[in-house]
């Protein structure tokens, strides 16, 4: 069975989702859910990458996340921090409980960039058509 | 074992075929005070000559000795279950608790502890670890995601960095 979540026109000339998904605390049942509009990228080999301001809202229910080296496409090193987080939907498509594990990834000093990368894309076929400027997600 | 110890003097002065050891290497050198030691290999050495000793006085003792001692199993010879890290960069990581480092500089200060402790316990190329800043490794996965479940709520005194076995190049965009 092949089901199309959604054919989206590109923004800006970027493929946007809507994803939905909460990061747990699996020793004191807390959790932080999250609703993000992120660019689809296919050169980011993480699952979700969100700005600074997600740390604290980790801190919050006891979750240390872990340092991680991380190297841009430019081949600056730096260091960021990551954790384990559900994704329960994206756009109108919701996977089943307790929804899809993927790498939640803060860099240090990001304020705007919200990303998905190959880490979450795995779970579908994504095809992008750059004549039409549509994108297209599907789960098979 | 304040008995033990007793006999364990006076065993070389009884049979010289047996070498002394040599006495404890002190590291207090007056003229070099920040080098307690000069690398990682010399650490070892000195634990495996220490662990050497303690074994050869216990043979010599039960093969020579007409008194009757303890055989219980000693408990009490020295070995180390964390790597030993280098001065400097116990120092970098002094600095690192004390105050806000550049993103480079940790990058750097991870890749030496990595690999250190990589050596140290001679682990399998692939496995994903979760690593304490001072060597120890909290937590291991075959795949990274599973490592983060596995550590995530769990607290910490110090930081925990994740560490691939075998691998050169970190994540992040692939180019």
């Amino acid at each position: 069975m092949i089901e199309v979540i959604k054919t989206k026109s590109y923004e800006k000339e970027a493929a946007f989702v809507n994803i939905k998904g909460a990061i747990y605390n699996p020793i004191n049942y807390q959790q932080q859910s999250f609703t993000l509009k992120c660019r689809v990228d296919t050169g980011f080999d993480g699952g979700i990458l969100v700005p600074y301001e997600f740390y604290s809202d980790i801190q919050i229910i006891g979750i240390q996340p872990l340092i991680r080296q991380w190297t841009l496409a430019d081949g600056e090193k730096k260091t960021v921090y990551i954790c384990a987080a559900y994704i329960h939907s994206i756009d109108s498509y919701e996977f089943g409980a307790p929804g899809k594990p993927v790498k939640f990834v803060i860099p240090i000093g990001n304020k705007e960039i919200k990303l998905i990368g190959m880490n979450l894309l795995k779970y579908f076929i994504t095809t992008f058509n750059g004549q039409n400027k549509n994108f297209s997600v599907i789960i098979a | 074992m304040s008995l033990l110890k007793s006999v364990e003097v006076d065993i070389y002065d009884r049979f010289e075929q047996y070498e002394r050891p040599e006495p404890e290497v002190t590291f207090l050198n007056r003229e070099k005070k920040s080098t307690p030691f000069n690398s990682f290999l010399d650490y070892t050495e000195q634990l495996a000559f220490q662990t050497d000793i303690t074994e050869f006085n216990l043979n010599s003792i039960r093969q020579y000795s007409d008194t009757k001692f303890d055989t219980r199993p000693v408990y009490s010879i020295k070995r180390s279950f964390k790597p030993a890290l280098p001065l400097k960069l116990k120092q970098k990581i002094g600095k690192y608790k004390k105050s806000k480092i550049k993103c480079e500089e940790m990058f750097d200060i991870i890749n030496e502890i990595g690999k250190i402790t990589e050596d140290f316990y001679r682990l399998k190329h692939g496995k994903f670890l979760a690593v304490r800043i001072d060597g120890v490794i909290v937590d291991s996965a075959d795949t990274e995601i599973d490592l983060l479940l596995k550590v995530q709520g769990r607290k910490f005194n110090t930081s925990i960095f994740v560490w691939e076995a075998g691998s050169d190049s970190p994540p992040g965009w692939s180019t």
